[in-house]
């Protein structure tokens, strides 16, 4: 086990790479603490659809990931929940683009709630019936988002600027999509990308270290075995929009605004790839952040109220910028927001204003680390970029202000998507 | 003032202004906490007040509004990051000051963030309607406690919001709100002499005089209300009359029986509802023990809505008829004990419920809250059981088109 201790933060890692290489980092925290919060994740997520096998190359309907993290519960014996309950633990998982979590937060009984976890997780059980019902449950789930107007607008929105890159579908596919997923379309996504060799184990709060030391050690007897998964195929993504304007009128109260901005990924070290993530997101706050001038004068002037949002996205050769805003005034408002981006944006920004955002980035950091799910989270994020979530502190400190500026001119007004929903 | 001392990162300082739940005075104290973190005398608009905040490392203010019983809590908080981590001295006096001058040091406001305010509230219930699950929770609350002051906006009325002005709203501040009972907690890493610093500049004042109660109307015959809108789900609401209250002997019983009906995954709701019958993706229960009520929430099947809200219905009435079982009581012990074990390692958690045992007077430790809970037994549920009533059906649903 090697430990890694960063004496700022109060912080130790204890590293443990398994023969099959699964690998598994335990972030403690010291007594009095009751909880501790485990994660295991697969790289395989909603942007996995088409890979490379020995023979071939597989297809999945859009949504697998998502279909499976729900079908990872199933049990012969039952929902593995009953047990996880019995336990006294929270359970639960999550799918994103590129990867798939299964959770729980314990105060108690951490080493059988891992045991059955694991035991979970490689105990497949895919059934026509046992499928076909999780369809009913998943295409209320799909449902329950497209009555929600911002993410029918936001699945527009990826459908105007993406035309082949799998990040234009829900993560939960579509209520179409759903249905072409089976037993066997599980099983083999099951057996090629669930490999404990793939997985990472982040374990963070209260540990017994011998217990989880053992416990592992048992494991890696049973699972001796190591894999590889296939190679995801993603298709070229051209570099210009698929639509450009769209008004749709629709029965809302105030009328909304989405501006999307396709950026071009490029080919980056983990390091300079970080960075960059870091530089736009630092560039958005100083530029339509709560202290800037343009978002000062959007109020003044009546343009947005308080639903006003930034996004941004940074996948698999698919990078965007997304800004939302209800309006009485939406082509001012779009007018203004286009502008700002391809034009004004360099004459707002300041030097000064950048000094504060490192500041607020390290604090960010700090606020992160006090939350078991969040540094956990963000520890998985960051090991999967082939870096280290302490190592963020230090990639802040090389952000120059010239690196934010550059990042602008990635920015171009023809890869900028308007989507309008008015008010009928 | 109440020091929490451990060993979180950040620090957090809290200030609970707390007074009746009014009619008249209820949109002054949703503006206020509004009002009050975007400027201070000194700190003239938002973007000087986000500037300092920004340079104090991110700090941020949360603020709201709640009902507690019959009492109306303002509660403002800051958080900064531990200065010890940053190495910056100074941190602590300027974030003391900034928290300072957000509660006192407004002799008026600013007129136009008074209107920018009041403008983003408006509009909020403007789009209301857009947002299907907030527009049933809130008509759902119109028609359970109708004649209730639970059934009306925390805002205030649309009305209201319109007509207020400034000077009303000053006024309130300085004769009412500031006049308010506060409860003052500081929580995180700090040192003696730090304590004596915020000891010295804020107030602690606990004195309530008028007593907390929980109370609500008796049950009537059922309501039933059904919208139709454009969408894809029908939301169903189901309110059951259940009087257990916060202080009641039953209280945790009751807390049980809610984890049993609808509050985890291994509860009733989710197995019958979702995983049997496949008809929803999230259905759950709420116990509001401020009310002694039990509200049952859930996305279905548009197609299957009048099967599905028959079946929660059936699912209560089975259970009030059958009782639950010994090992669904286990179970719900061991998820209930370990809520509130993990609940002692959150900061915000932490901090609310210093200001909530004064409030109630509660002075149990969490293990001896944790022995009341294995106390409990069948026939407490079976006691509890006995009070649910069902009271009021909102069904919001989607067309034939939808």
């Amino acid at each position: 086990m090697i430990k890694k201790t960063f004496e700022r933060f109060n912080e130790t890692v204890y590293e443990l790479k398994l023969k099959n290489g699964m690998k598994v980092h335990i972030l403690p925290k010291d007594d009095p603490y009751f909880t501790t919060y485990v994660e295991v994740s697969v790289p395989f997520g909603a942007l996995d659809l088409k890979y490379q096998t020995e023979v071939d190359i597989k297809e999945t309907p859009f949504g697998t990931a998502h279909f499976l993290e729900h079908k990872i519960f199933a049990m012969p014996e039952g929902d593995a929940f009953l047990e996880f309950s019995k336990l006294g633990v929270d359970a639960n998982a999550m799918t994103s683009y590129n990867q798939t979590s299964y959770l729980f937060v314990a105060t108690q009984n951490v080493i059988p709630a891992l045991d059955h976890l694991f035991k979970m997780m490689d105990t497949p059980y895919f059934t026509t019936e046992n499928v076909d019902q999780e369809k009913n449950i998943i295409a209320e789930e799909l449902k329950m988002y497209l009555d929600d107007p911002n993410v029918v607008m936001q699945n527009k929105m990826m459908e105007m600027m993406y035309h082949v890159h799998p990040l234009k579908y829900d993560i939960g596919g579509t209520l179409e999509s759903i249905m072409d997923v089976t037993p066997e379309v599980l099983s083999d996504v099951y057996q090629r990308f669930y490999h404990p060799s793939n997985r990472l184990v982040t374990i963070a709060g209260k540990v017994d270290l011998k217990a989880l030391k053992s416990f592992f050690s048992i494991y890696d007897q049973t699972f001796p075995n190591k894999d590889k998964k296939p190679k995801t195929i993603l298709p070229k993504e051209p570099k210009r929009l698929v639509e450009k304007y769209v008004v749709e009128t629709k029965d809302v109260g105030i009328d909304k605004l989405m501006i999307g901005i396709k950026l071009m990924p490029s080919k980056k070290s983990n390091r300079d790839q970080i960075k960059k993530e870091m530089a736009i997101s630092m560039l958005l706050n100083i530029l339509l952040g709560p202290s800037s001038k343009i978002y000062a004068e959007l109020l003044e002037k009546k343009l947005v109220n308080q639903s006003f949002y930034i996004n941004t996205t940074f996948e698999k050769q698919a990078e965007n910028i997304l800004l939302f805003a209800e309006s009485k005034k939406v082509h001012k408002l779009k007018k203004i927001l286009i502008d700002l981006m391809t034009v004004d944006a360099l004459n707002l920004m300041t030097e000064e204003a950048f000094d504060r955002y490192k500041k607020v980035y390290l604090g960010q950091f700090i606020f992160a680390l006090n939350n078991l799910e969040t540094k956990a989270y963000l520890y998985g994020k960051y090991y999967h970029m082939g870096s280290s979530l302490f190592d963020v502190v230090d990639i802040l400190k090389e952000i120059k202000y010239e690196d934010l500026t550059l990042e602008l001119t990635n920015i171009q007004k023809k890869y900028i998507s308007v989507l309008i929903h008015k008010k009928a | 003032m109440l020091f929490i001392q451990n060993d979180f990162k950040t620090i957090q300082f809290a200030v609970y202004f707390t007074d009746l739940d009014e009619d008249e005075t209820r949109v002054y104290r949703f503006l206020l906490p509004r009002l009050l973190t975007t400027h201070t005398n000194q700190l003239l608009n938002k973007t000087v007040m986000n500037e300092k905040l920004e340079d104090l490392y991110g700090a941020y203010f949360k603020s709201r509004v709640e009902r507690i019983g019959n009492y109306s809590v303002v509660s403002i908080i800051l958080t900064i990051v531990d200065p010890k981590i940053v190495e910056d001295d100074q941190l602590l006096d300027q974030a003391l000051s900034l928290f300072n001058q957000v509660l006192f040091d407004h002799t008026s406001f600013n007129k136009e963030l008074f209107l920018e305010e009041k403008r983003m509230v408006i509009e909020q219930w403007e789009t209301l309607y857009d947002k299907k699950r907030l527009y049933a929770q809130t008509k759902f609350y119109e028609h359970f406690f109708e004649g209730d002051a639970y059934g009306k906006p925390l805002s205030g009325s649309l009305k209201d919001i319109k007509k207020l002005t400034v000077e009303e709203l000053e006024k309130y501040y300085h004769d009412v709100f500031l006049k308010n009972t506060k409860k003052f907690v500081a929580n995180g890493r700090i040192s003696e002499t730090d304590e004596k610093k915020i000891e010295s500049i804020v107030s602690h004042d606990m004195h309530l005089i008028h007593p907390f109660t929980t109370t609500f109307r008796p049950s009537r015959s059922v309501l039933v209300i059904e919208e139709e809108t454009q969408m894809k789900q029908a939301i169903l609401k189901l309110g059951y009359h259940f009087p257990v209250f916060r202080l009641d002997k039953l209280y945790h019983a009751a807390v049980l029986l809610d984890t049993i009906l609808g509050g985890y995954p291994e509860s009733r709701l989710f197995k019958e509802i979702r995983e049997n019958q496949g008809l929803c993706y999230d259905v759950s229960s709420s116990y509001d023990y401020y009310k002694g009520v039990i509200m049952i929430s859930s996305g279905v099947d548009l197609k299957q809505k009048d099967h599905a809200l028959e079946a929660i219905k059936q699912l209560v009435l089975d259970m009030i008829d059958q009782g639950i079982n010994e090992e669904e009581l286990e179970h719900a012990k061991a998820y209930y004990a370990h809520q509130i074990k993990n609940s002692l390692d959150n900061q915000s958690f932490l901090t609310k419920r210093a200001f909530i045992r004064e409030l109630l007077n509660q002075d149990d430790t969490f293990e001896e809250r944790l022995e009341a809970i294995n106390k409990v037994t069948i026939n407490d549920l079976k006691e509890a059981l006995e009070k649910i009533t069902l009271d009021t059906v909102y069904v919001l649903h989607g067309g034939q088109n939808d």
